[in-house]
């Protein structure tokens, strides 16, 4: 009798796990390795270039090494565009731009009037009242130059093509040459527009995110000769703002920032993942599949900083005190930045 | 008497046609339609008011606003923070240079006596101001927003200052009388409206220049509408000009190309306002054959 109440106990016990168990989430462990106030910056010249990550945090910019030395930093006016290999700072009228390297020398005068938008590797420079984009190369000549008859409302970009939506409902694809080999101009809601579009790393596929009533979510799809529309949402709360749109890294994923939530469709099947947000997004770091997505976000409470699993739960929420907050993802590390101080974490899983 | 009622009637209509209202209260025009800046065309107007309240100039629905330095994934935007709104036949107005975080974006619809938002001093904005620009979609372009408004109260005529004769290897300032070889040349002028209301030094575009050689109409620059052409923003014309054409500095106009044939010619310079106040100037040249 007491063998069958022990095995009836095990069996119980056994079977909890296979109906209830479940995978136990991974804890995620911040490990501080450095830390840098930007008011007392002291400058390390032994930083070489090849490590170089940027930084823009509370009126200031610059770069540093993963280890949080810093090579360049610098106050801004209005804001300054930058990358891994140079940096455009600028005021809020300019006549002319001045592009600048990494260590703050002068590279070249732009001739063109405009606040610059660095993406991919490339450099644009959008007219004041946004109707025209013009590229520059690495020296700042100017590439090429267009003007539209609507105001540019999302700009994406790979290393040969730019997206350009316009708040006149036209989307369109501009080659290194600056000719637009694809047009479209949206004629499916009661009012057209774009209010946020992306382009994939391989050129494969586009996101946009369009019009009023209905407001449609369209995935595009390259069909050899242009692109087309292969899957359409209706998103329920229509947005009359600029929806950040893009990829993620491992380029599976496609993602819009909707209203409140964080919409992800998994290129291959179709499916549809949201991560609850509010506000708007400031920063995601989107690996892609297996991955963690981290999304630094700002409401009417301040900052705060989510961790979450693709579809899944979320692992990590928290809020950041500061008015002006940076974060930057470099692989397993990660810095972030409240008003004057940069800190730099390693990020273990375990 | 017939003649004045007409032309009252003409004018009422033209400034009237959309029957829009003026977004802020006791109008100061600090830049105009198709005025130079930053090397491109001013589509639409910058405005003062007395008070800080922005109404939109028709009832609508808003389509479109960005809020200056809400997120860093937002494009920059030398409109500042700024809001469109969608009104009837495919009309659009845009206002920008808005104080930060001063829009309404809960409300979708707004009337005549709705508040938008507040004048502000986001982009580039030259002090707290607003930027008012008119859009016909249908069409595909930028409308003079003085066309639509009331009209505004202003009794000074434009400003023709100096005017330049240039040929292939010569420039000059054109006197009242003068002798001159015959050719062709490109005619240009330093013209400036000044706005009337401001309390500072603050010229405006005109609204238009026309040209007469002996009594013949040979060239009309309106500033009434802008539309994107072969890559280019041009002002309407028959085959428009673009900005690298009209202007030769922020202030100065290339008017045409002309032809001056020997004997007497007389160029006659007519430059009108938006408010139909009307500058002329005029040259009585001796023109003498080339050798």
């Amino acid at each position: 009798m007491k063998i069958i109440k022990k095995t009836f106990i095990i069996l119980i016990f056994i079977s909890y796990f296979f109906i209830f168990g479940r995978q136990i989430t991974p804890e995620i462990s911040f490990i501080p390795v450095w830390v840098e106030n930007l008011e007392f910056i002291k400058t390390n010249p032994e930083v070489t270039e090849d490590r170089v990550i940027d930084f823009k945090l509370n009126g200031k910019f610059g770069y540093l090494d993963s280890e949080g030395g810093i090579l360049f930093s610098e106050n801004f006016l209005q804001g300054v565009a930058i990358d891994k290999t140079g940096f455009i700072s600028y005021s809020r009228q300019n006549d002319i731009l001045v592009l600048r390297n990494t260590e703050g020398l002068f590279v070249n005068r732009v001739d063109l009037s405009g606040y610059p938008v660095f993406i991919q590797d490339r450099r644009f420079i959008l007219s004041y009242d946004n109707n025209g984009i013009s590229e520059i190369d690495q020296e700042g000549s100017v590439l090429w130059k267009k003007i539209f008859s609507s105001s540019i409302s999302s700009v994406s970009s790979t290393d040969i093509l730019v997206l350009i939506g316009t708040v006149d409902g036209s989307i369109r694809l501009i080659d290194l040459e600056g000719d637009v080999i694809f047009l479209e101009e949206t004629k499916t809601s009661r009012i057209n527009i774009v209010y946020g579009g992306a382009i994939s790393l391989n050129s494969g596929n586009l996101i946009t995110v369009t019009g009023i009533e209905p407001q449609l979510l369209n995935l595009w799809k390259n069909n050899g000769s242009g692109y087309e529309v292969d899957s359409s949402w209706t998103l329920d709360s229509e947005l009359r703002r600029h929806a950040v749109t893009g990829f993620s890294e491992d380029g599976l994923f496609a993602y819009v920032e909707a209203d409140e939530e964080l919409i992800f469709i998994e290129l291959k099947t179709n499916k549809l993942f949201s991560i609850p947000i509010s506000g708007r997004l400031q920063y995601l770091s989107s690996p892609g599949a297996s991955s963690l997505v981290q999304i630094l976000g700002f409401d009417d409470k301040g900052y705060y900083y989510i961790i979450s699993e693709l579809g899944g739960d979320i692992l990590f929420n928290t809020r950041l005190s500061g008015n002006n907050v940076f974060f930057r993802k470099d692989k397993n590390k990660i810095i972030i930045g409240i008003d004057d101080n940069l800190i730099g974490y390693d990020m273990v899983s375990m | 008497m017939r003649n004045i009622v007409f032309t009252v009637i003409f004018i009422f209509l033209c400034f009237n046609s959309y029957g829009f209202q003026w977004p802020v209260k006791d109008v100061l025009l600090v830049s105009t339609f198709g005025e130079s800046k930053y090397n491109e065309y001013v589509k639409g107007l910058d405005l003062e008011g007395s008070t800080s309240d922005v109404r939109p100039i028709d009832s609508g629905e808003l389509v479109f606003y960005s809020h200056q330095g809400a997120s860093p994934l937002d494009l920059p935007s030398g409109l500042g923070t700024y809001i469109i709104y969608q009104h009837k036949n495919g009309i659009r107005s845009l206002y920008g240079y808005l104080e930060e975080n001063s829009i309404n974006t809960k409300i979708f619809y707004v009337g005549l006596t709705d508040i938008i938002g507040t004048v502000g001093y986001t982009g580039t904005a030259g002090g707290s101001m607003l930027h008012l620009q008119v859009i016909d979609t249908e069409f595909k372009k930028y409308i003079n927003p003085l066309l639509s408004l009331p009209l505004l109260t202003d009794q000074s005529k434009p400003l023709i200052n100096k005017v330049y004769l240039t040929s292939s290897d010569n420039r000059m300032v054109l006197g009242i009388d003068g002798v001159i070889k015959s050719g062709v040349y490109g005619l240009s002028a330093d013209i400036r409206d000044l706005s009337e209301s401001a309390g500072y030094y603050c010229p405006l575009a005109p609204y238009s220049i026309s040209v007469f050689m002996n009594g013949e109409n040979l060239a009309n620059i309106n500033f009434e509408s802008m539309r994107v052409s072969d890559g280019e923003m041009l002002l309407e014309e028959s085959e428009g000009i673009s900005y690298s054409q009209l202007y030769k500095s922020d202030w100065e106009i290339y008017i045409g190309n002309f032809e001056l044939s020997p004997g007497d010619v007389m160029i006659e310079i007519s430059v009108k306002d938006f408010a139909g106040n009307e500058g002329v100037k005029m040259f009585a040249l001796k023109v003498v054959g080339a050798s």
